[in-house]
């Protein structure tokens, strides 16, 4: 079934697989700032996502998140970009360039 | 109160009698010589009159004075002396100081009617080219000549009242010291001729008997004009000095002005008006070396000095510092118009080794440019219906594009419109479409080699890597290790790649292009504000330092590895285009091109071909 699921990634919303086990995931802020999150290894990411960002109290679109240097996408799951147990998640706010005259 | 008026009653009595003049005039001659008097007073009121006459009568004048006093000298010389003293005292506003000057020197308690007399004096010679009537009235005691013409009677008249102050003066004995007491100056050289100019006149056909019982003090007199003279000249500056030294720095400023633009031009002279003041100063002490050597201290006096005669005096004090600077500059002006206008010295010919290799460097880039087809110039439109699919997309809502780990919004994609700048989505997702370009490129490849020559032939596309605009970020604010950066590669081998491409992003304000070229052992900064990137290579040396330890257990070999800049990198002409001129500078390197083909006027152009490409999550392969 989880094979399935890796192969054709989630169409649907809710598709959790609980023959997995939970693993253990970072979330650090650009300012350092620490949040753990305990997260099946099949769980799309953007459940983790959606509740960080809500605990910080900012929208999803206006931060990003990286997995080793990789953008996360809503569809991502632990499993999916082989993450680990205590692996971090790289939380980083949108960069700009210019000049205002 | 009355303490207070007094004193200002005083100041005005001078005026008061100056005021007073005709009045004064008659009632003190009336007493003396009541018939000349009469005379008199009627000649100086048609004097009034007729001034415009005296100007030219005045010269007559002069001529007539001189031919009386002057009888033995030269006509040359009496030129030369009337030129001098033209130069001496041209305008009437010098002659009224003089004269008033003079008057209140010689002038005794100022309520006696004699004062009243010689104000009037003074008042009546206020006229142009009277000097010489006001100078030397000493020199004509008789009172004999008033039978002649208006303005001899006018001399007369002032020689008498001279006379008359003369014998009350306080302040006669006391000023005949001054002269020879006063240091020797332009004018003091002149002193012996003027005493053979102004000594004894011929004898006048008549004297009063009180003229003759005081002919020593008449001498007295004398040596009193002159010291007077000589004061004069001492103390009162040329009145056009100032207005004349105005105009030398005025002059001297638009030279400097000349050289500066020329040196800007020229040499690319980057320094502002004030170091370039500063140059040219330096440079004029280095080139005075005689000069320095004559005058060692201003404070000396120069002997030479002493023994040159007039008009090398006079050749000395314009040689003055001023004048040599102002000859310098107009010397280092004509040269450098010279230069500039003539063909340039052909360049000596001495090359080092580094030399030579630009040499051959450049001698490859013409042979690889020629291999390489010439990138014609970009246009300035996308075909027509590309343009019509730009106005969609720009208007879509939503999420505009998808391609690998990055999408697009729309409320990014607007940045893509002129004059806002780009956010990290845009470059990332460029960038991700670059790398998806080489990545599809290497797998096309017949063998997949990491040559880089041979990718160049087959797709002109380079096996890059490109690492997203957080990577700076990261790799700036926790380093190697507590970044975790090594993960970041951990699918992904630099070493093996021809180049890493990196969006830097400078504290939120500015994007610049790095790129890691293995090919070439550069570490490269392409930056459209051309700012000083050193930062850059220090810290992706430290990098590829770090990551080689990490991946390949071994320091990283730096040899032969150079920072590399290109001095025409395109540059931004406003302050929001950088991130544009950032992917495109990434995007031509990952074509392995040297130069660039775009510049400030493409970027309009570049804007909506990189919606275009965001939007079909393509890059355009024309040009």
């Amino acid at each position: 079934m989880s094979e399935e699921q890796q192969q054709v990634p989630f169409t649907q919303e809710d598709v959790k697989s609980g023959d997995d086990t939970p693993i253990n995931v970072k979330v650090v802020s650009s300012s350092g700032e620490e949040v753990f999150f305990k997260i099946k290894r099949v769980t799309p990411l953007r459940k983790l996502l959606g509740a960080y960002a809500s605990k910080v109290g900012k929208d999803t679109q206006s931060i990003r998140f990286l997995y080793d240097g990789a953008r996360i996408s809503a569809t991502d799951t632990p499993k999916s970009l082989e993450m680990e147990d205590n692996d971090t998640i790289d939380v980083m706010v949108e960069q700009v360039g210019g000049y205002s005259s | 109160m009355n303490d207070r008026k007094r004193p200002a009653l005083e100041q005005l009595s001078s005026v008061r009698a100056a005021k007073q003049q005709r009045t004064g005039l008659l009632s003190a001659n009336g007493e003396r010589q009541s018939p000349a008097v009469a005379k008199t007073a009627a000649l100086v009121s048609r004097w009034n009159r007729i001034y415009h006459d005296l100007k030219e009568l005045g010269k007559d004048t002069i001529l007539l004075i001189s031919g009386r006093v002057v009888p033995s000298e030269s006509p040359e010389e009496f030129i030369e002396q009337q030129g001098s003293s033209q130069t001496l005292s041209p305008s009437p506003e010098l002659l009224t100081q003089s004269g008033t000057a003079v008057t209140a020197q010689v002038e005794s308690p100022p309520t006696t009617p004699d004062s009243a007399h010689s104000f009037a004096v003074s008042q009546s010679s206020l006229r142009p080219t009277n000097l010489y009537a006001t100078s030397s009235y000493s020199s004509l005691p008789s009172t004999s000549h008033f039978t002649f013409t208006p303005r001899n009677h006018h001399l007369h008249y002032s020689s008498q009242s001279s006379e008359i102050s003369f014998p009350t003066s306080s302040s006669i004995h006391r000023l005949p010291i001054t002269p020879s007491s006063s240091s020797p100056n332009l004018y003091s050289s002149r002193r012996p001729r003027k005493k053979s100019a102004m000594g004894p006149p011929p004898d006048p056909p008549a004297s009063t008997s009180f003229f003759r019982s005081t002919s020593v003090l008449e001498k007295n007199l004398q040596s009193l004009k002159m010291g007077q003279h000589s004061r004069h000249y001492k103390t009162r500056p040329h009145i056009y000095v100032e207005r004349h030294k105005q105009e030398i720095k005025k002059k001297l400023e638009a030279t400097r002005d000349e050289l500066f633009k020329l040196a800007q031009q020229k040499r690319g002279f980057k320094s502002d008006r004030k170091d370039f003041d500063s140059y040219l100063d330096y440079s004029y002490m280095l080139e005075q070396p005689e000069k320095k050597a004559r005058f060692t201290s201003p404070s000396m006096i120069d002997l030479r000095s002493e023994y040159a005669s007039d008009e090398e005096k006079i050749r000395v004090r314009r040689n003055s510092e001023s004048s040599n600077r102002e000859q310098w500059l107009e010397r280092k002006l004509e040269i450098a118009q010279k230069m500039l206008n003539g063909p340039r010295p052909p360049p000596v010919w001495s090359p080092s080794l580094d030399d030579l290799k630009l040499r051959q460097r450049s001698k490859d880039d013409l042979i690889e440019q020629r291999l390489r087809p010439q990138r014609p110039p970009l246009p300035s439109l996308l075909p027509s219906e590309d343009e019509i699919k730009v106005q969609a997309l720009l208007n879509q809502p939503g999420v505009i594009s998808k391609y690998a780990r990055e999408q697009v919004l729309n409320q990014d994609l607007v940045r893509l419109k002129p004059g806002s700048w780009l956010n990290d989505e845009i470059i990332n997702f460029y960038g991700a479409l670059i790398l998806g370009r080489s990545d599809a490129s290497k797998e096309n490849g017949d063998n997949g080699t990491v040559n880089g020559v041979v990718n160049v032939k087959k797709g002109k596309v380079l096996n890059v890597h490109y690492f997203t605009t957080f990577f700076w970020q990261k790799l700036t604010r926790d380093g190697y290790e507590k970044g975790r950066l090594a993960k970041w590669t951990k699918k992904v081998d630099l070493f093996s790649k021809d180049a890493v491409l990196i969006p830097v992003n400078h504290d939120n304000t500015h994007w610049t292009a790095a790129a890691i070229n293995f090919r070439q052992k550069r570490i490269e900064s392409y930056d459209s504000m051309f700012l000083d990137r050193s930062a850059v290579f220090k810290v992706l040396r430290g990098y590829l330092d770090a990551e080689h330890r990490n991946k390949k257990k071994a320091p990283f070999d730096f040899t032969g590895w150079q920072d590399y800049v290109v001095k025409d990198t395109p540059q931004q002409e406003n302050g929001y285009d950088c991130g544009v001129f950032t992917c495109q500078f990434l995007e031509s390197l990952s074509r392995g091109e040297e130069t660039f083909n775009f510049t400030q006027d493409d970027i309009p152009y570049l804007r909506r071909r990189m919606i275009w490409e965001i939007g079909h999550s393509k890059l355009r392969t024309d040009p």
